[in-house]
């Protein structure tokens, strides 16, 4: 049995009298130890996604369809009581702004202590100091203040106190977003170390496909709120089958080839409206075809993962022609 | 290091910029200890001549975003010199100082927050054209303008929205466009793309640059992700608390770092590649509370796995390898065993 099996999960905003679409029958499993990575830009429902798994959605969105199930829970199906049970010791969350998340007049031990006690748990001293070691904190830093600490030991800190009850399943939402290289380095030797210690799944929420590429074993590609791309990272990465994933990769620098000239996808994101009978993907790709203007591309197994594309039987020559940044230049 | 006679736009000389430290109720105490200085700019000095775009890499706390604030005229400078086209600031006059501020702009990292969101973009855009009172019937031909030269064409399409109603990409070029308007000759842009979206990140910072090379500005490009300098930049500056670690050519440095610091900043950087492992960085490196002591020594010393007893007791000068200045003491020397290494 997988750690997380996520089946057709739809989510709903409502916002005055209109609905919005965040998530579309977006469907994965993660197995022990695992990191998935889920890759993808402002608006395609990937923090939806990881607020969904959490059952932490605003108020006004709503799971319409779909499943997921931690460890045999049926997420959705569970009480606020144990779901507040849940969270912590089953699954815990790190976000990316979560290093300002510890409260600024309370000692560290106490946030530790508190966070223990809420679940149970008088003494959690001993614990807390060998997370720290975990963590590459010395345990004196445990006396200390959150401002006493720099924004990377912060981080690090919230993913100390997200280990507390060793929870099977780790979501990290940009955890490393706005970090020096540095410190964002040790932030996933970390992420990579607790994943191989102690067989955590993790699922990898970002932007960028370098942190994804050096952390994750799989990757999610979404756009609009689905799945496009789904597989190894490696297979993803140097097979995309998917046009956009295709663009992404050569929208992103590489340290090793500085010079290389990156391309612009034209146009915007989609904005999640109702669905519509259409690859989201097709007003900015420059493969598409009248079939990706009128019928929704379902999600197939091809080369070995997955791909919601039309015309993925082509995505060797696509592939070649990507690389050239005039091919995505389009009007806005 | 750049040297072929044109007056630079820009010349720093043994700036340096301090600011107190925190103000706590120590300091209501009679008797107690002042509050102590940090060193935020500690004797910078460069030129930057016109057309040239300058990478600014750095850690947080390396002093990036205050050279930037000293740059534009938000703070002085503590000591030395700045030059702006071979005048003083510190010289000018309230008037000449609005021409200077109009001269010299700044571009921010988060174009949803740069932004006021009750200002249409002809608002946002026209604000500095009424700040520098440029006569009412020159202005919508210059927010045109403007806009049209940040790539929101037609213009008409985007003057009446509001911040809301554009992507993030559309809102850094209305940022753009603002910065632009007044026709100055040196832009500052903190982190301009970091916020953005990477599908539409290129071609922002393909029009940075091809708005330097039409317009003749300079550009400084503050960020920390090394990985963008050589998308857009000409030269490159490594400050490390403070000071410069290294300065010169980009290509140059990003093919041969020479200071510690840099080739580690450079070996932290992930690439877009599963198979590739990321190289080890060293415990030492890792240390970034490392207690820096006061006295002559190089700061990077407590990190560098290359420090030997001189950088622990003499501050390292810049010195010239190439065309890079490199303030390290062991810059020729490490260069030496990295090569023969390749070889």
């Amino acid at each position: 049995m997988s750690l997380l099996d996520v089946r057709d999960l739809t989510v709903i905003y409502r916002t005055g009298n209109k609905s919005v679409q965040a998530l579309n029958r977006v469907s994965f499993s993660l197995e022990r130890g695992e990191a998935l990575g889920v890759v993808g830009e402002s608006g395609c429902g990937k923090s939806t996604l990881a607020k969904a798994i959490l059952a932490l959605l605003p108020r006004n969105a709503q799971v319409i369809n779909g499943s997921a199930v931690l460890d045999g829970a049926k997420l959705y199906e569970a009480g606020a009581e144990e779901l507040r049970r849940l969270r912590w010791t089953a699954m815990a969350y790190v976000t990316q702004s979560a290093m300002d998340s510890l409260n600024p007049v309370a000692r560290i031990l106490d946030q530790f202590t508190q966070t223990g006690r809420a679940h149970g748990h008088n003494d959690v001293r001993s614990r807390a100091e060998a997370l720290f070691r975990d963590v590459g904190l010395d345990a004196r830093w445990l006396r200390s203040y959150p401002h006493e600490l720099s924004g990377g030991m912060r981080q690090r800190v919230i993913i100390a106190l997200a280990l507390l009850f060793e929870p099977p399943l780790l979501i990290a939402d940009e955890p490393t977003t706005g970090l020096d290289v540095i410190v964002q380095r040790q932030v996933l030797d970390l992420l990579r170390r607790i994943r191989a210690e102690h067989g955590t799944g993790v699922i990898f929420i970002s932007h960028d496909i370098a942190v994804i590429a050096q952390l994750c074993s799989s990757v999610a590609v979404m756009y609009g709120g689905r799945i496009v791309e789904k597989g190894s990272t490696i297979d993803v990465l140097e097979r995309p089958q998917h046009p956009y994933t295709m663009g992404l990769k050569q929208a992103f620098p590489d340290m090793r080839d500085a010079r290389r000239e990156l391309i612009h996808i034209a146009g915007t994101p989609p904005t999640p409206d109702e669905p519509v009978d259409a690859c989201l993907f097709a007003a900015r790709c420059p493969f598409a075809q009248d079939v990706c203007r009128t019928q929704a591309p379902p999600l197939r197994q091809i080369a070995g993962h997955q791909v919601a594309c039309h015309l993925a039987e082509r995505a060797a020559d696509f592939r070649r022609r990507a690389v050239s940044p005039s091919i995505w230049v389009r009007p806005e | 290091m750049i040297e072929n006679g044109n007056m630079p736009v820009i010349e720093f000389t043994k700036v340096c910029k301090t600011y107190r430290g925190h103000r706590g109720m120590g300091e209501l105490i009679p008797g107690a200890k002042a509050a102590s200085e940090v060193r935020a700019l500690d004797d910078i000095s460069f030129r930057l001549e016109k057309g040239r775009v300058l990478g600014l890499v750095g850690e947080s706390g390396s002093g990036k975003s205050t050279l930037a604030n000293v740059l534009v005229g938000l703070e002085p400078p503590s000591s030395g010199q700045m030059l702006f086209q071979g005048t003083d600031l510190a010289t000018l006059r309230k008037a000449n100082k609005r021409a200077f501020h109009g001269q010299v702009q700044m571009i921010f990292q988060d174009p949803y927050a740069s932004l006021n969101p009750r200002f249409t973009v002809r608002q946002t855009v026209e604000e500095p054209l009424i700040i520098h009172r440029y006569p009412r019937q020159d202005r919508t031909r210059l927010v045109i303008d403007a806009l049209e030269r940040s790539e929101l064409r037609p213009a008409s399409a985007f003057i009446d929205k509001y911040p809301h109603e554009m992507s993030g990409g559309q809102r850094q070029r209305v940022a753009i466009a603002r910065a632009i308007v007044l026709g100055p000759s040196v832009l500052v842009a903190d982190e301009p793309v970091s916020m953005l979206d990477v599908s539409v990140r290129a071609g922002i910072l393909r029009l940075l640059r091809s708005l330097i090379d039409r317009l003749g500005m300079t550009l400084i490009f503050i960020t920390h992700d090394l990985s963008l300098i050589g998308q857009i930049c000409d030269d490159l500056m490594i400050l490390y608390r403070g000071k410069v670690a290294e300065f010169g050519p980009a290509i140059a440095i990003l093919d041969h770092p020479r200071h510690p610091y840099t080739q580690q900043l450079m070996a932290a950087v992930p690439v877009p590649d599963a198979r590739s492992r990321p190289a080890e960085l060293p415990a030492r490196l890792m240390n970034s509370l490392a207690v820096v002591d006061e006295g002559p020594k190089c700061s990077f010393e407590p990190r560098c796995i290359y420090a030997v007893d001189i950088c622990r007791s003499v501050v390292p000068a810049a010195r010239s390898i190439d065309k890079t200045e490199v303030a390290c003491h062991r810059a020729q020397e490490l260069e030496k065993s990295a090569t023969s290494k390749e070889i």
